[in-house]
């Protein structure tokens, strides 16, 4: 039974090692110019260089998640990011939307591309269109289970990945728009989430703790259901990290190495 | 020529609901199967549907599951079946998988793609014609500036929302079953409003919406520059008086090319929360610019008092 790896994220690329010996088999960082978190988050040019530097003495294989839709006058200089940090070595990349996938793929045909969880997979013919798109990796929404993987499994070569740890949202990832309705503009363009589902709401008549409210902490973890998607046949289990501190990353990394280790000696 | 539309989720309320207004309709909830008698579960509703329709002179649409699983595919052959039988003039979709599936099992039926489809680029538009899209609706965060770059690049019919709540996710599981609101299918018929300090939103069920209704009654000549020509009402969660009203005054505005504050009081008084203009002038969803490109940031813009 092949071995799942276990893709991380980066937010400080001094921080490369710590992620591999904690277990990780790849890392994945934002690129600052393209990526969701907001102004500021993820890797420079200069950053994502000394990680691409990295990852092959290592080895290990490092994406970049320039997983924003850019805005329509920046197209030309999203293709233009891509295929910098391709020259510097950086193969992998995370992307966010189908015409997007499609267009890097004809300009760099040597990158793969992962389409990420904002494309909205959520069934085995949704991956078939991706897998058609030209996408190397389809980003499963965490809610598929692992009888659906099986089916899914069953239909394609393509490698599947999931959130195996992410952060708990009320709306099905991919399909939210609270940001920009509250806040002015959208997450998907690099706003950073404004967490309105964690909002203190309130309905007429009703009591306002439960409704509407996703409770602390925001973490969700399909962590106990590793060994039916490794059996299922999930080639890899994304860790998400954008809101998370350091430490609980390098928990989850290791404790999922552990449980991957066990199911490799069953 | 203008086509105006509208979404309505069954049988029965496709029947109480005045369409003289509407050049076509999509009939079918893709937000949940479940809703009562939703035409994507219960097809055999499709062919009167389409009859009652046709015998009106309008265009029949069916729309499709926005997220369904693998087990919900079921359904959608056969409601794709039923539409090809009763003679719909196009599906809507919702979902990439359901297109290629569309795309197979009823190749000479126009595609629609919908305005859950995560549709953002010109790029996105052009694969899609590979599938048979021939009308695409933007995901509602797409800017107007942005939509004009998509119709001059991609050279594909827009659908615009111009009226309506605006749909601002969907969830996998019905949020008013699980907080015990009511008995399935009956609670989502009430309008659940969420408020949180000056903001509302409105659940129902397995989606949620703005409090305000996106309103772009004082810019249609912009629109009409644009080249849009294709403008849906949302209102599947509406009563079928909110349906015949905007339908009315939109109809009669495009028509005797008259927009405007006349028609801003009327809508007031269908719209609980206000109006807003969505992401078109790249401003939150929930402010409303008007004719005169006075911001109103208000929760109602009402009385015309900013």
């Amino acid at each position: 039974m092949p071995v799942p790896l276990i893709l991380a994220p980066l937010k400080k690329v001094s921080r490369f090692d710590a992620l591999i010996d904690s277990g990780a088999d790849m890392v994945y960082a934002g690129y600052s110019m393209f990526s969701r978190g907001g102004k500021g988050y993820g890797l420079n040019y200069d950053e994502m260089k000394i990680l691409a530097e990295k990852a092959a003495c290592s080895g290990k294989k490092a994406a970049a998640a320039l997983n924003i839709i850019p805005d329509v006058l920046k197209t030309e200089d999203f293709f233009n990011a891509l295929e910098r940090l391709y020259l510097l070595g950086i193969k992998d990349f995370i992307l966010n939307d189908a015409g997007l996938i499609s267009e890097a793929k004809k300009k760099v045909p040597e990158i793969k591309v992962t389409a990420s969880v904002g494309c909205g997979v959520v069934n085995t013919e949704d991956v078939l269109f991706f897998e058609e798109l030209g996408a190397d990796t389809v980003v499963l929404n965490p809610l598929i289970t692992p009888n659906e993987v099986t089916e899914i499994r069953g239909k394609t070569k393509i490698k599947l990945e999931l959130f195996i740890f992410f952060e708990k949202e009320y709306i099905i990832k991919s399909k939210c728009l609270l940001t920009g309705y509250i806040k002015e503009g959208s997450s998907k363009k690099g706003v950073n989430c404004g967490k309105i589902c964690a909002f203190n709401w309130s309905t007429s008549g009703r009591d306002i703790d439960s409704f509407f409210n996703i409770s602390k902490p925001f973490k969700s973890s399909l962590i106990e259901l590793t060994n039916y998607y490794i059996s299922a046949g999930i080639d890899i289990f994304k860790v998400e990290g954008r809101n998370f501190p350091e430490k609980i990353i390098l928990k989850v990394v290791k404790s999922l190495r552990q449980k991957i280790q066990e199911k490799r000696n069953d | 020529m203008i086509e105006l539309s509208t979404g309505i989720s069954n049988l029965k309320e496709l029947k109480e609901t005045d369409i003289e207004s509407y050049d076509a309709v999509y009939l079918g909830n893709p937000f949940c199967i479940d809703y009562e008698d939703n035409f994507l579960k219960k097809t055999e509703d499709i062919q009167k549907g389409v009859e009652f329709l046709k015998s009106r002179n309008k265009k029949a649409y069916i729309t499709t599951p926005a997220v369904p699983r693998n087990e919900d595919f079921k359904f959608i052959y056969k409601l794709l079946e039923a539409s090809v039988k009763s003679g719909i003039d196009a599906v809507e979709v919702h979902n990439m998988g359901v297109l290629r599936t569309a795309s197979k099992i009823v190749p000479d039926i126009p595609k629609h793609i919908g305005i859950l489809a995560n549709i953002y680029t010109s790029f996105t538009c052009e694969k899609l014609k590979e599938y048979g899209g021939e009308r695409i609706t933007t995901n509602p965060e797409v800017t107007l500036d942005e939509i004009g770059i998509i119709i001059d690049k991609s050279k594909i019919d827009v659908s615009f929302l111009v009226h309506g709540k605006i749909p601002l996710g969907i969830t996998g599981t019905c949020f008013l079953l699980e907080e015990k609101a009511g008995i399935c299918p009956e609670v989502c018929k009430q309008a659940f409003w969420l408020k949180s300090k000056e903001w509302v939103l409105k659940n129902v069920g397995k989606g949620v919406y703005s409090g305000k209704d996106l309103c772009m009654i004082e810019h249609l000549d912009l629109l009409l520059k644009m080249g849009l020509k294709y403008f849906r009402i949302e209102s599947l969660y509406e009563t079928p008086e909110y349906r015949c009203k905007l339908g009315n005054i939109y109809k009669s505005a495009f028509l005797n090319k008259d927009s405007g504050r006349k028609n801003i009081q009327q809508i007031l008084k269908i719209s609980e929360y206000g109006i807003c203009n969505g992401y078109y002038f790249s401003k939150s969803g929930r402010y409303y610019i008007d004719g005169e490109n006075k911001l109103h940031e208000n929760r109602i813009f009402g009385g015309l008092n900013g």
